[in-house]
């Protein structure tokens, strides 16, 4: 095996917009984000990863990681994603992302939100993601320690555990406008709204048309909805869809947690499965389209949308399935020669 | 709401046009506000005769957003004595005075329960001074009715541990600012307190982000508003502009030593 490589994605603008205002979404601090990406390098040493590659903003996270890069630290060699000019946008994610893959590495890990993860998977190609959460409305990402999954990204990408036996390929929802392609990972919803604004959804009285990759009745953002009336695991090869209307004009009414702190009635008007290929046309006519819980896509008066649930998403990396086969193979263990006397 | 949508564009316009009025005459006018207009306007947009504004750099843009007429500070820009008042100022200012100004009047509003709001417009170089985290905890403290609209400048993120809420938006989308700030001023009358709003100005992105183009781009795409009400607008604006310039000219100067007029208060 040549160099091994993994990467790291760090969003500074996850978990920044307005839900801070119309609900209590939490804030996650930059400086923490910077600190997941160290526990994230300190655990790459530890499975003899040759090289990080990480990207670079204007958060303030590549400059922490470059200052503690300076202090001395038991990493294996870091590289930042210099070669891209930093715009701001989603696109510096994904500028990021295609630099990993061009790099050869093994494993991505994504810092952000649905939204963040979403943009990644768009650019990932093949190459397994983990998404760890620092975003708000976290349905497609983990909370889960970085140290861990950055032991579970080093022993993938160093080739100690066969990434065939601990990730699965999710699903994702593709949309096609007549100027875009664009996909998303766990919901696409219609909105009656005309501008994007301030992106995210809070107010559901505005939403017509859902689409959910899965919906699970433990899930937080939109795909709770289904996930209360017609849940849908991730393991399955279909998904949701929902006509939705204003409450007291449909028959069914669920209480879901639509964002961080806002449980809302949402007037549902009826469901189906979704099948894996059917292009299904959106009614959504100079609206507005949400990809995970953003506002993404205006459409022009008589514009068409289609959405089709696609089976070809991103490799995902199971982190627990990950550390049960680094447990079988004893790969974080060390047999010492008193251990060796002792089993005699 | 289509008139709503025409105010906005016309104070975005009007913003724009007057700043390359005056830059005509002053190449080396300090204040620059091309591609911000759409952040002023969809902040002032919510505001009303209680509410006050203060910024520092680029305020010709709060001020016509904010209702001041173009010919009053198109006169003070001139140094005519019809000018609007002698806060103009071309060179740089004590950075982070603003948010401690506008406290002040957020307390005043509070405490005569007008339903007043203080807005203070900061720039990247009020990141750092004292006296803004002074404001910022000040206006936490004492759930002052503040918001604070930072351009670009980290923010969000410091504020987090004051208990006020820090949002981001994109300071070039009209929509997404107006939208943030109508929270944030609903709030603010309410009584749930200060907020902080971040304003991020996408760089180098393909098709060019000019606040004012993707306005039209989008309301005409949705046509919420025709292609020739917007270019009514625009001439409307370029006459406005160009009267208050010439009114300006031929009003008489203001005498050196009333430079100070207006600027100082003895108490």
């Amino acid at each position: 095996m040549g160099e091994t490589v993994a990467g790291i994605v760090a969003n500074p603008a996850s978990g920044r917009d307005i839900r801070r205002l119309v609900a209590q979404a939490s804030v996650f601090p930059t400086a923490e984000k910077a600190n997941m990406v160290q526990r994230l390098l300190a655990a790459f040493a530890v499975t003899g990863l040759d090289r990080a590659l990480v990207s670079t903003d204007l958060g303030g996270i590549s400059a922490a990681v470059l200052r503690a890069l300076g202090r001395g630290g038991a990493w294996p060699k870091v590289d930042f994603c210099e070669d891209d000019p930093i715009t701001g946008t989603a696109a510096d994610t994904t500028n990021a992302v295609r630099r990993m893959v061009e790099a050869g590495a093994g494993v991505i890990v994504v810092l952000g939100g649905d939204g963040t993860a979403r943009v990644a998977a768009a650019a990932c190609e093949d190459v397994p993601l983990i998404a760890l959460s620092t975003g708000t409305n976290n349905v497609f990402p983990q909370m889960r320690e970085a140290t861990v999954a950055g032991l579970a990204a080093g022993l993938i990408a160093t080739g100690q555990i066969d990434p065939d036996l601990v990730t699965h390929r999710a699903s994702v929802l593709e949309v096609v406008t007549k100027a875009r392609r664009e996909i998303a990972l766990v919901d696409v919803c219609v909105s009656l709204s005309r501008h994007i604004g301030a992106r995210a959804l809070w107010d559901p009285s505005s939403l017509t048309e859902l689409y959910c990759t899965f919906a699970e009745p433990d899930g937080i953002g939109l795909s709770s909805i289904p996930g209360q009336l017609c849940p849908s695991p991730r393991s399955s090869p279909d998904g949701v869809a929902l006509q939705l209307g204003p409450v007291g004009d449909t028959p069914y009414v669920v209480h879901a947690p639509i964002a961080p702190g806002l449980v809302r009635p949402v007037g549902v008007r009826g469901w189906g499965v979704l099948h894996p290929g059917v292009r299904v046309e959106l009614a959504a006519a100079g609206g507005v389209i949400a990809l995970d819980g953003e506002r993404e896509l205006e459409l022009k008066t008589g514009e068409s949308a289609f959405v089709e649930l696609k089976p070809d998403g991103p490799w995902v990396v199971d982190v627990r399935a990950a550390m049960a086969e680094a447990a079988r193979k004893g790969l974080l263990r060390t047999d010492t020669e008193l251990g060796k006397e002792r089993r005699r | 709401m289509t008139d709503a949508l025409r105010g906005a564009y016309r104070v975005m316009r009007t913003i724009r046009v007057f700043e390359e009025c005056v830059r005509a005459d002053f190449p080396e006018f300090g204040s620059r506000y091309a591609g911000e207009e759409a952040l002023a306007t969809g902040v002032c947009r919510h505001l009303d005769g209680r509410d006050a504004i203060a910024g520092i750099h680029r305020n010709h843009g709060h001020r016509i957003a904010k209702g001041v007429g173009v010919r009053a500070i198109m006169a003070e820009i001139q140094g005519r004595k019809t000018g609007s008042g002698r806060i103009i100022d071309l060179s740089d200012g004590p950075l982070g005075c603003v948010p401690l100004l506008v406290c002040g009047t957020a307390l005043a509003a509070k405490q005569q329960k007008t339903g007043g709001v203080g807005v203070a417009f900061l720039g990247d170089g009020a990141a750092s001074p004292a006296t803004t985290l002074e404001a910022l905890n000040l206006a936490s403290a004492w759930n002052l009715p503040v918001i604070f609209v930072a351009e670009d400048a980290g923010y969000a993120d410091r504020v987090a541990g004051l208990g006020v809420p820090g949002v981001i938006v994109d300071g070039s989308d009209f929509f997404a600012v107006h939208e943030a700030a109508g929270e944030a001023v609903d709030r603010a009358r309410g009584g749930g307190g200060p907020t902080l709003i971040e304003t991020g100005f996408p760089r180098s992105v393909e098709g060019g982000l000019d606040c004012l183009q993707r306005f039209r781009a989008r309301v005409t795409d949705t046509g919420e508003l025709a292609e020739y009400v917007l270019d009514d607008i625009d001439a409307e604006v370029a006459t406005l502009v160009e009267d208050a310039a010439g009114e300006a000219k031929s009003a008489p100067k203001s005498p050196s030593d009333e430079l100070e007029t207006d600027g100082y208060v003895s108490y």
